[in-house]
């Protein structure tokens, strides 16, 4: 049984759909690159997926349970963990606290476990150095770290990757990438990565890519095989040239 | 967080209350603005959320005492506990209603709908007639048959102080109570950003509730032993009196906002700051008031104790709450 | 006389003080369109227009029409101070600090009136005759204060579809940040909606006291801010013509629920308007927060 089933979806924002009967499948441990421009309803179909936007139409399942209507809470509840494009720390609490928040309440831990399974993903991440500092002093590539330690603490089956790699220097983009992979296959967790322009990070990390244009599924298949394919190069550049 | 400084505090000004009855009319007042302030910070101090009809909560508490002293003096001193639960369970009830409809509504349109409140409260008492209506509550005599006359003049004098000042404790004990468990760390996060709170899996309303209906029996009480038990009156026109929200958020905002030791700070210099304002400037207590909040509010928006605990080492922080 | 002739008077003059009420809730409107501060202040400033007309005509002789201009160069001065003295420091971020601020000047001006102008309530005499329409009398003053609301927010709403600032206005109101990707001052922007939010509501304080000739005094503003609020709301937040298309339905509203509230023989009419106006908010804030008149 797969993990995630999406099932055309469909959102709408007044005339325009910005998701337009999209479906995917997710197993554990695979990554999933989801691959568009700006605009492509990427960013809409993961709030489909994380409960921040109920769809019009098609149905949201995980592992066999149609969570079409719940809220995010009780998504993150069920192992729905998410990091965001612009991480969204909590500036006034220390890194540790930060991290033990997603475990007490997306893991189910009571406050001293929270407390360790913080340690344990801030250790993972590399992160556990700075556990006592407020995460409002951490630099951005620390706060995508931050991000990725709180959702690993929250014990997710599936991780929702919001352009976790945009903002970060080619060498960090490297490091995350081994980080998301490792996290795939030693814990045995889905990951559903959005994905602007980092292609070359696409083909390393992902084991599938899906490409996406005007809330449409163009394409879906090994991510050498796709984004190699002329339509998807178009879509990236416009109409090639034509005599 | 180590809760002992404030509560150390709290339980000496009982002692001299207590043991120094002469003292006790000017340390209740003292500590009335502390505990007001305490019980402000439970619910805008830990969730960001701000309610301007906060002060219906003191009048649920001084009516729940006020009635069953009014109205069932002959249970003698059975009245006492009962009406102080009545004036705490309405309060609450008053938080719930208010709460499970406006606290589904983010900060700013919470706000808003907050507005209407404490006047909406007050008018249908006055305008339904009920509870003495507009002509309110008056319990001395009442008291003195349910208490003796001895005994209700020692707790107008001192009992009432003792209870102010067992409010304050109170708040504290449930601020720290909140903050060490799953809810601080719920809280925390609503109050530095909802939406990803959402995502980690908190339920915003729940919390944000949970601690609007704590802060709401805490503001009971004290309007339970400020007006019918000090004071042996309630008066419509008192007891909804909007300033008090001015001054339990001038008293948590000089001493720091979701701070535990802050109230008591701001509720010392507050009352400083309006003495003195009250012998040289007669009636301007309320401008000056206002002015000290917007100024505290804008050049210093983490208050004394907030600030203080920023520059402070993490070991001492901890005995700073 | 049957209903149609007892009720039309009140129709009639909710009409035209929900003309009044809805040029009051742009102000409101447009400033949190813009900066997403609910200007808890919002009666105090129409409590300070109030002032104005009062004391233009009884200090000078200057009429209320006249007087709104003065009004309203001076909230759009005050505007601007809110912004740059109490918005602009705190960052818009800072919503409750923002709020509690608000609160504070509301009381600080309410305050600052009753020491300089003292607790009473004063009022002016100014009337410019009336004719009758159908059995009706209607006083002209009434007749044009209405008219001039509905012409102001029409210019407002012209303003911001036709000129640079205006578009501006707009761009930030739909999407802060691109706006400021495509070059918008934002800085300005919302200096300039806290200013004309803010003199648009004092200029609105002068035109209700043709309403309430009587009604001037210090803490006049408090049920100012929860109508303003009610139909900022009801219009939708942010939506100009919507504010005063629910002005109108307010004031309609508010006048019918008088007559039916002293048919019924209730006490307090007035009282139970206000009560009603309460209820209106919870329950659009809880169902429909993004209004019911947008537009």
């Amino acid at each position: 049984m797969s993990l995630l089933i999406v099932d055309g979806v469909v959102k709408k924002f007044g005339g325009l759909r910005a998701v337009d009967g999209v479906s995917l499948t997710l197993d554990r441990g695979e990554v999933l690159a989801i691959v568009g421009p700006n605009g492509s309803g990427k960013t809409t179909l993961l709030n489909v997926i994380n409960g921040v936007y109920k769809p019009e139409e098609g149905r949201v399942i995980l592992e066999g349970r149609d969570i079409t209507k719940l809220p995010p809470y009780l998504r993150a509840r069920l192992g729905i963990s998410r990091a965001f494009q612009v991480p969204r720390p909590l500036p006034d609490s220390t890194v540790l606290d930060n991290v033990a928040t997603g475990a007490i309440f997306g893991g189910g831990y009571d406050i001293h476990s929270a407390k360790e399974a913080a340690e344990e993903a801030l250790s993972y991440v590399g992160l556990w150095e700075k556990r006592h500092q407020l995460a409002g002093a951490l630099a951005f590539s620390e706060l995508r770290l931050l991000e990725l330690a709180r959702a690993l603490a929250s014990r997710p089956k599936l991780l929702l990757l919001d352009e976790v790699m945009a903002g970060l220097s080619p060498s960090e983009i490297d490091r995350f990438v081994v980080l998301i992979r490792r996290i795939a296959e030693e814990k045995n967790i889905a990951a559903l990565s959005l994905v602007e322009h980092r292609m070359r990070a696409v083909v390393k990390m992902a084991d599938r890519a899906l490409v996406m244009h005007q809330g449409k599924k163009i394409m879906e298949g090994p991510p050498g095989v796709v984004l190699n394919d002329p339509k998807v190069v178009e879509i990236y550049l416009g109409r090639p040239w034509r005599f | 967080m180590k809760p002992w400084l404030p509560l150390v505090t709290y339980l000496s000004l009982a002692a001299v209350a207590f043991f120094m009855p002469e003292y006790s009319k000017t340390i209740a007042t003292i500590v009335f603005f502390m505990a007001l302030g305490q019980a402000v910070n439970i619910f805008v101090g830990l969730t960001g959320y701000v309610d301007f009809g906060y002060v219906a909560f003191m009048a649920m508490g001084a009516y729940g005492l006020g009635v069953v002293l009014y109205y069932m003096p002959q249970l003698g001193f059975a009245a006492l506990p009962l009406g102080l639960a009545l004036g705490v369970l309405m309060s609450i009830l008053l938080a719930a209603v208010v709460g499970g409809v406006a606290l589904r509504l983010r900060g700013a349109y919470f706000a808003i709908a907050t507005i209407g409140v404490n006047e909406g409260v007050k008018h249908l008492i006055i305008g339904a007639n009920i509870w003495g209506g507009g002509a309110g509550l008056i319990l001395g005599s009442r008291a003195f048959e349910a208490f003796g006359r001895d005994t209700a003049l020692w707790l107008a004098n001192v009992g009432s102080a003792v209870l102010v000042i067992a409010t304050g404790f109170m708040a504290v004990v449930a601020m720290y109570l909140i903050q060490v468990s799953k809810a601080g760390y719920a809280l925390a996060a609503i109050r530095q950003d909802e939406d990803a709170a959402k995502v980690m899996g908190i339920n915003p309303t729940k919390y944000k509730l949970l601690a609007f209906m704590t802060s709401a029996s805490l503001a009971g009480l004290l309007g339970a032993a400020y007006y019918p038990l000090g004071n042996l009156q309630v008066f419509p026109e008192n007891v909804f009196f909007i300033e008090y929200i001015l001054d339990g958020l001038a008293v948590m905002f000089i001493g720091g906002a979701g701070t535990v030791t802050g109230p008591i700070v701001g509720g010392a210099l507050y009352i400083i700051v309006r003495t003195v304002v009250g012998e040289l400037l007669p009636g301007y207590q309320v401008f000056v008031t206002a002015l000290v909040l917007m100024t505290t509010v804008i050049l210093l928006p983490r208050g004394i104790v907030g600030t203080l605990r920023l520059h402070l080492p993490p070991k001492l922080r901890e005995w700073l709450p | 006389m049957d209903f149609f002739s007892q009720i039309s008077p009140f129709l009639l003059s909710g009409l035209l003080l929900g003309s009044i009420y809805g040029l009051s809730a742009t102000g409101l409107s447009l400033i949190f369109g813009v900066l997403k501060v609910a200007n808890i202040a919002h009666g105090a400033f129409i409590m300070l227009g109030a002032y104005v007309a009062y004391f233009a005509l009884t200090m000078w002789g200057v009429v209320p029409f006249v007087s709104a201009i003065l009004a309203l160069a001076l909230g759009g001065a005050l505007g601007y101070l809110v912004y740059v003295a109490v918005v602009k420091p705190l960052g818009l971020k800072n919503e409750l600090n923002i709020l509690v601020a608000l609160f504070a000047l509301f009381l600080l001006m309410a305050e600052a009136a009753r020491i300089l102008w003292g607790p009473d309530f004063v009022g002016y005499t100014w009337t410019i005759g009336s004719f009758s329409l159908g059995g009706l009398i209607i006083e002209y003053t009434k007749l044009a204060g209405a008219l001039l609301a509905l012409a102001i927010v029409i210019s407002l709403e012209v303003f911001l579809r036709k000129t640079y600032a205006g578009r501006a206005i707009r761009a930030v109101v739909q999407d802060s940040v691109g706006a400021q990707v495509v070059g918008i001052n934002v800085d300005r922007v919302y200096a300039l909606a806290a200013a004309v939010g803010i003199g648009i509501t004092t200029l609105a304080g002068v035109f209700i006291t043709l309403f309430i000739p009587v009604g001037i005094n210090p803490y006049m503003g408090g049920p100012y801010t929860l109508m303003g609020f009610v139909i900022a709301v009801l219009g939708g937040l942010g939506s100009i013509m919507g504010a005063y298309l629910a002005g109108l339905v307010f004031g309609l509203i508010t006048s019918v629920g008088y007559f039916a509230f002293s048919e019924l023989g209730f006490a307090e009419p007035s009282q139970m308007a206000l009560f009603i106006a309460f209820l209106m908010l919870l329950l659009i804030l809880l169902f429909k927060p993004t209004g019911l008149l947008r537009i």
